[in-house]
């Protein structure tokens, strides 16, 4: 068994473990949304497999654009690398909410955010399979003991509880509804195109990868921000606001 | 000072965050025992030996701990304790408040867990509170004094609160 697959089960399981408790602290031990985190599993690999890599296989193939990623292409295709996956992922990640079942979860302010915290962490999860499939088909790593991919796995699970945030955001601008599903849906793609540009300029080899991952991380944070101030917003929509009781003040 | 007021020992109420700490400590310590198996001590590895390994044992002893956590009113004292880990003394008498409220997520790394917060926290809402409570965010009873606030999850709160206000003379 490959390394890289032995660290995958191991991250995997902490992350589903991790994403378990900070749901249930959010929901406050609500265990409705815990099914969501299968959900999205699978659509990593649907994604890239059936959309992504075809699309810009078919657009390099129609412009004669070779696919490594450098400054001789054109900046077009450079951009269109850059929102491949956010633009394709965040959609795919919302398609549950059309399902009745899970539109149900849906019906306030606080479900809107934990459905879409939930699938986008399904999502990241099943990318951390996936990825790690990816790594072992390279011979440079397949040899490689597990231990030597930690920055795989701490970069997983970062990026997972990244995936639930921005989904987050996206389905409650879908609970908002009328131009709040566009605005909601274009900050979660925005969010997730900027976390992908340090890694593309890195690529680009304009700049080194510690500018890349601290770019990415920044943007994370900045996801995790935003999505704690829907938090407050939607808790005092729905009363569910600190409940608090004075027993004694002076 | 002296009180004629006797010694009363509350428990918290019960959580399952021994589990979470306990875990985190496993494998912490998994990870280093099993980098000291595959790698010795003179591997690339002995800085990440050095990390994980105390800090399993000392996430493991906080989960051992668990259960020693309490609060005792000792005359006009109120005492948290987690074993030999922690010991916070709050006076009585410099109480300016006392609260039950739910508190949110602050970025900024601390000692909290789902069911276990310990030590100094930072909360969004109310800035940092000395935490000894089995919840890190929901049902949190704090009680501030002149200086410090201090966040406490008694598992029979009416009654606790009702004896710290009988100690305070309200």
């Amino acid at each position: 068994m490959s390394g890289v697959y032995r660290m995958a089960v191991i991250t995997i399981v902490l992350t589903a473990v991790l994403c378990i408790a900070f749901l249930n602290y959010l929901t406050h031990s609500s265990r409705r949304y815990y099914w969501l985190l299968l959900v999205a599993l699978p659509f990593s690999f649907i994604v890239n497999h059936w959309v992504k890599t075809p699309l810009v296989i078919a657009l390099a193939t129609w412009a004669g654009i070779p696919l490594k990623l450098s400054l001789t292409m054109p900046l077009w295709f450079i951009a269109v690398i850059l929102l491949n996956a956010p633009i394709f992922e965040e959609a795919i990640k919302l398609f549950p909410i059309a399902l009745p079942a899970s539109r149900k979860l849906m019906n306030d302010a606080p479900g809107s955010l934990w459905t879409g915290l939930a699938l986008g962490m399904s999502f990241g999860l099943g990318e951390a399979a996936y990825i790690a499939y990816g790594i072992a088909q390279s011979p440079e790593y397949n040899s490689l003991p597990w231990y030597v991919f930690t920055g795989y796995a701490m970069e997983r699970l970062i990026v997972t509880f990244a995936h639930g945030f921005m989904t987050a955001i996206a389905a409650y601008g879908f609970y908002k509804g009328g131009s709040n599903i566009l605005i909601g849906y274009l900050s979660a793609v925005g969010l997730h195109a900027l976390i992908n540009l340090g890694p593309v300029l890195m690529a680009l080899k304009l700049t080194p990868a510690s500018v890349s991952s601290a770019g990415s991380y920044a943007v994370i944070l900045a996801a995790f921000l935003l999505f704690q101030r829907h938090t407050r917003t939607a808790k005092k929509a729905s009363g569910q606001e600190t409940g608090e009781v004075i027993y004694f003040e002076r | 000072m002296t009180s004629n007021f006797e010694k009363k020992v509350y428990k918290p109420r019960p959580s399952a965050g021994w589990a979470w700490v306990g875990l985190l400590g496993l494998i912490l310590l998994g990870i280093g025992l099993s980098l000291i198996i595959q790698t010795g001590f003179t591997g690339p590895y002995i800085v990440a030996i050095l990390i994980t390994v105390p800090t399993g044992i000392v996430f493991l002893t906080i989960a051992v701990c668990f259960p020693s956590m309490r609060y005792e009113i000792d005359g006009t004292r109120l005492i948290l304790t987690y074993g030999p880990l922690l010991r916070y003394v709050i006076n009585l008498e410099q109480v300016k408040s006392i609260k039950r409220r739910d508190l949110g997520i602050a970025i900024v790394s601390s000692f909290r867990f789902p069911g276990l917060a310990l030590f100094s926290v930072p909360y969004p809402e109310v800035g940092s509170v000395k935490m000894c409570a089995t919840a890190a965010n929901s049902g949190i009873l704090l009680i501030e004094t002149e200086s410090e606030k201090y966040g406490l999850t008694p598992a029979d709160e009416k009654d606790f609160v009702a004896e710290l206000q009988k100690r305070m003379g309200k």
